[in-house]
């Protein structure tokens, strides 16, 4: 019963602020929370990197950081939508003389962040009960992800590889969403000490040693298997992660737009792939 | 105040070493107004780097050159060109500019108007029998054709410099692409201008031009001036002999005022 | 071609009737779907009282966003196409690009420099000094890096042509390599930016960059003017022009440093705008003949035209994204240098 007075008021409040609001959206992050939020019919265009079915049909607005001022205006928007790197600040400036809301918001690196986010977003868009629904899960899941790291006995050196035609060995370091990912699953990054994404010398790889390998499905489609990467990537079966034919594949919208919703699951799904052993379940 | 005695060109003992090699050494040269010097010798014997360094190309390693009576360092670019004129063996131009346009550049340092300059042009033009050519655009005219469009450029020149003091008129070589009719059209035109006053310097090949037209002939052989008179002096086959290594007849006739070389 | 002298009175008139019918066009043409007559009313709104209002945000996007990018176009193509024929003056090339003494990389380098590494130093500073650290440091490195091929190319002896284009050779190889350089250190946000920063853009458009390009323009127009006839002589021979009177030395120096000053202001205010500099002086020279009288405020009245052309075009064909401005410049220019050079095969020899 309750849950049914639950939906009604949210159709209720949803068919409320159906008074048209316009709403693009700068990041790719940023796209996925409205989206998650319910509030993609509210958006009238999304930037380069926002590439999620939902929005395929919406005009581009192009890279975040060249914003066009009349290209913008053009779409006659409400509020504008980004985080901090959005720019330039003339045009950010314009728009704001022009009466349109340009919103701010924190680039997601962590999770508090993340969750502080949709909270922001819930309140000024109206979306409370589903930001709230939202939050519950996303709190329920990284508590759940913590929890397990705290049984996990031994941890698992894990490296990303950013798979490219050259066959060089460009790692994730820190800063970077993959990084963020892995260390939510429980395991270690081994290349933590680089800045973002670095190339490595073979040397370097190799001392590494790591134990797994993550790479973004995006490029994995060229390979399909851990042999084909090992004839293009031969040092790897110099890698325990090699000799045990360990590689994990991870979804590539997760990697862009920061610490994402998808990127979470991601997380999960990785947990569970690699520590199969581990008690508490996650759904 | 200049005398009539002062020359308009004097070379004090020029030398000029590059390299390891003295191309000349201890040169003396004097030049008064309205005197038309040949400077002739083989190749190799100094004549450009003479040349040049009389037009300002070249520094020479020591000695002075003094041009009516002023040491050339010390006078300033622009009333350099009022006094000397350079017409060089070839100057290549790849840029489409009508003939006139060419020839007014020899008007830079005018201190007339315009229209003047334009109207000396236009006499120059006339003159020289090239006025046929005033529009069309010079990189389609002959190899001759274009050294008496330069020709021309320099003597607006002149005509355009300060007259207050003698000029001098360089030639290095004017007559290499010309043919024979215009060889002499362009060293009677320097020699006519020699007879208002202005110093002629050639650089010849030929010494049967340089005899025709020249006051005065210099031979150069290795940066020495082995002779340097008339042209009956110097043209002699002892001198060509000397200079040259080639056995020559000379034939000094009364009929012809000036030696001829075979 | 048409070089007599009732074509050559009337094209400059008729190239300023198509820059002010495209400097209009610029003001009322835009994604946004203004129409023209209310484009022009916004322009004027601070002069004129309208029986029907305007409004406030039609009268931001044209004078807030289009005029000021009109303005700037005019400025930075002005420049472009004057230096773009005073360097080929100078250097007797036609082919030569206004970059051709290294001044570019150096610009793209200094711009690298300001975008990778030091944008993270600039963040404490306030806003507007950190906007122009970019414009600082590629205005810095292109004035340094002409200096120094401007000091390798020059002796007591003088100074040679030959030796400056080659050291701009030598010295765009090093800058090339500090830009792959700082390519490999970039993160990801640093390298889109410094790729789109090396394709130029007219969007930075603000009253402070609007006046100081086009006071570089009146300055360059007034000291190139005063040399036209000197590069005119130039164009007969280094040894020539000395005959003549003219001080090479000096003359070079001061044009080759003016054309470095208003490449890199150029160039730090709009990034890198390829091929106005090496086209438009053709197009001209085709039109009107070499003399630097005609060629000089033509080339700089034309470059504004073209610029102004491809910046329309670039913020209309992909709104409401915006296509960088040197793209389309290329675009423009590349078949027509082709045509060109077909054109001149004969004269090249072929």
């Amino acid at each position: 019963m309750n849950k049914v007075w639950v939906s009604v008021c949210c159709l209720l409040l949803s068919f409320g602020s159906v008074a048209g609001e316009r709403i693009i959206s700068a990041g790719a992050g940023v796209t996925e929370l409205l989206i998650a939020l319910d509030k993609q019919d509210d958006l009238v265009a999304v930037d380069l990197t926002s590439r999620y079915p939902a929005v395929s049909k919406l005009p581009v607005i192009g890279y975040h950081r060249q914003l066009s001022a009349e290209g913008l205006l053009s779409l006659a928007p409400d509020t504008l939508i980004g985080s901090s790197e959005m720019g330039p600040q003339s045009t950010l400036d314009l728009l704001a003389q022009s009466g349109v809301e340009v919103m701010v918001l924190p680039t997601e690196t962590t999770t508090v962040n993340l969750l502080d986010t949709i909270t922001l977003l819930g309140d000024k868009l109206d979306r409370k009960p589903q930001a709230k629904q939202l939050i519950t899960k996303l709190d329920r899941d990284i508590n759940q992800l913590e929890a397990n790291q705290q049984q996990i006995k031994t941890v698992k050196k894990m490296l990303f590889l950013l798979l490219n035609d050259k066959g060089t060995y460009t790692a994730a370091g820190s800063n970077t969403t993959a990084h963020s990912v892995m260390t939510l699953a429980g395991a270690v990054n081994p290349a933590a000490e680089l800045n973002s994404y670095q190339a490595l010398s073979a040397e370097a790889f190799l001392a590494m040693a790591p134990e797994s390998i993550l790479v973004s499905g995006r490029h994995w489609k060229k390979y399909q298997d851990i042999d084909t990467l090992i004839a293009a990537m031969p040092l790897l079966a110099e890698t325990p992660a090699g000799r045990n034919k360990a590689i994990y594949v991870i979804d590539g919208s997760a990697l862009i737009g920061g610490l994402g919703l998808n990127s979470i699951e991601q997380a999960k799904q990785l947990q569970r792939k690699l520590y199969p052993h581990l008690s508490t379940n996650l759904d | 105040m200049l005398n009539a005695a002062t020359p308009v060109l004097h070379c004090q003992q020029l030398n000029y070493n590059i390299a390891g090699k003295c191309i000349f050494n201890d040169l003396n040269l004097t030049l008064d107004e309205g005197e038309f010097l040949a400077v002739l010798g083989p190749n190799g014997a100094g004549k450009s780097s003479l040349f040049k360094a009389i037009t300002g190309e070249l520094k020479p390693s020591s000695g002075t050159i003094f041009l009516n009576g002023e040491m050339r360092n010390s006078i300033n670019m622009s009333e350099i060109a009022k006094t000397l004129a350079v017409l060089p063996q070839s100057a290549s131009l790849s840029f489409s500019f009508q003939v006139i346009d060419v020839v007014l550049m020899g008007g830079l340092q005018a201190d007339c108007s315009q229209a003047e300059v334009q109207d000396l042009a236009d006499v120059i033009l006339r003159e020289q029998e090239i006025d046929h050519l005033t529009t069309r655009a010079y990189p389609t005219l002959s190899g001759g054709e274009k050294q008496r469009v330069h020709f021309a450029r320099v003597l607006l020149q002149l005509a355009v410099g300060n007259k207050n003091k003698p000029q001098i008129l360089l030639l290095d070589e004017p007559t290499a692409a010309l043919d024979i009719n215009y060889q002499h059209q362009l060293l009677k035109s320097a020699k006519h201008l020699a007879q208002t006053g202005v110093a002629v310097v050639a650089v010849l090949h030929d010494l049967n031009l340089a005899a025709k037209y020249a006051d005065r002939i210099i031979l150069l052989k290795e940066g020495n001036i082995c002779a340097n008179g008339s042209a009956n002096q110097v043209v002699t086959t002892d001198n060509i002999r000397a200079v040259y290594g080639y056995e020559s007849t000379v034939i000094n006739h009364a009929e012809f005022s000036h030696p001829i070389v075979m | 071609m048409f070089v007599n002298s009732r074509w050559a009175l009337l094209l400059p008139s008729l190239v300023l009737c198509c820059l002010a019918s495209m400097v209009v066009l610029s003001v009322s043409v835009g994604p946004m779907a203004i129409s023209f007559a209310d484009s022009i009313k916004a322009l004027l709104v601070d002069w004129v009282n309208w029986q029907a209002p305007v409004s406030a945000q039609n009268a931001i996007v044209v004078s807030n966003i289009r005029l000021p990018r009109t303005l700037l176009c005019l400025s930075i193509g002005g420049i472009l196409g004057l230096t773009g024929a005073v360097m080929q003056g100078v250097f007797r090339n036609p082919l030569a690009d206004p970059g051709i003494i290294g001044v570019s990389s150096g610009a793209a380098l200094g711009a690298g420099l300001g975008i990778v590494i030091f944008a993270d130093l600039m963040v404490d500073l306030p806003d507007w000094l950190q906007l122009s650290t970019v414009s600082f440091f590629a205005f810095t490195f292109a004035l340094a890096v002409c200096l120094l091929v401007y000091k390798l190319g020059t002796s007591s002896q003088g100074s040679s042509v030959v030796v400056m284009l080659l050291a701009g050779v030598a010295i765009s190889a090093i800058a090339g390599a500090g830009m792959g350089m700082l390519t490999y250190i970039a993160d990801d946000q640093s390298l889109r930016d410094l790729s789109l920063w090396q394709m130029g853009s007219m969007a930075g458009s603000n009253w402070i960059s609007i006046t100081i390009s086009s006071i570089t323009l009146v300055f360059l127009l007034v000291v190139f003017m005063s040399s036209a006839k000197a590069l005119n002589i130039l164009l007969l021979g280094d040894a020539e022009a000395v005959h003549l009177g003219i001080d090479i030395v000096r003359l070079k120096r001061r044009l080759i440093f003016c054309c470095a000053i208003g490449l890199g202001v150029a160039v730090s205010i709009a990034g890198m705008i390829g091929f106005i500099g090496l086209i438009i002086p053709h197009l001209v020279r085709l039109l009107v003949g070499p003399n630097h009288q005609r060629l000089l405020p033509l080339s700089a009245m034309l470059g504004a035209l073209l610029l102004l052309l491809a910046d329309i075009l670039a913020r209309t064909v992909m709104a409401p994204s915006e296509v960088p401005v040197g793209i389309i410049t290329a675009l423009l220019g590349s078949p027509f240098f082709i045509i060109l050079l077909l054109q001149q095969r004969s004269k090249l020899g072929i």
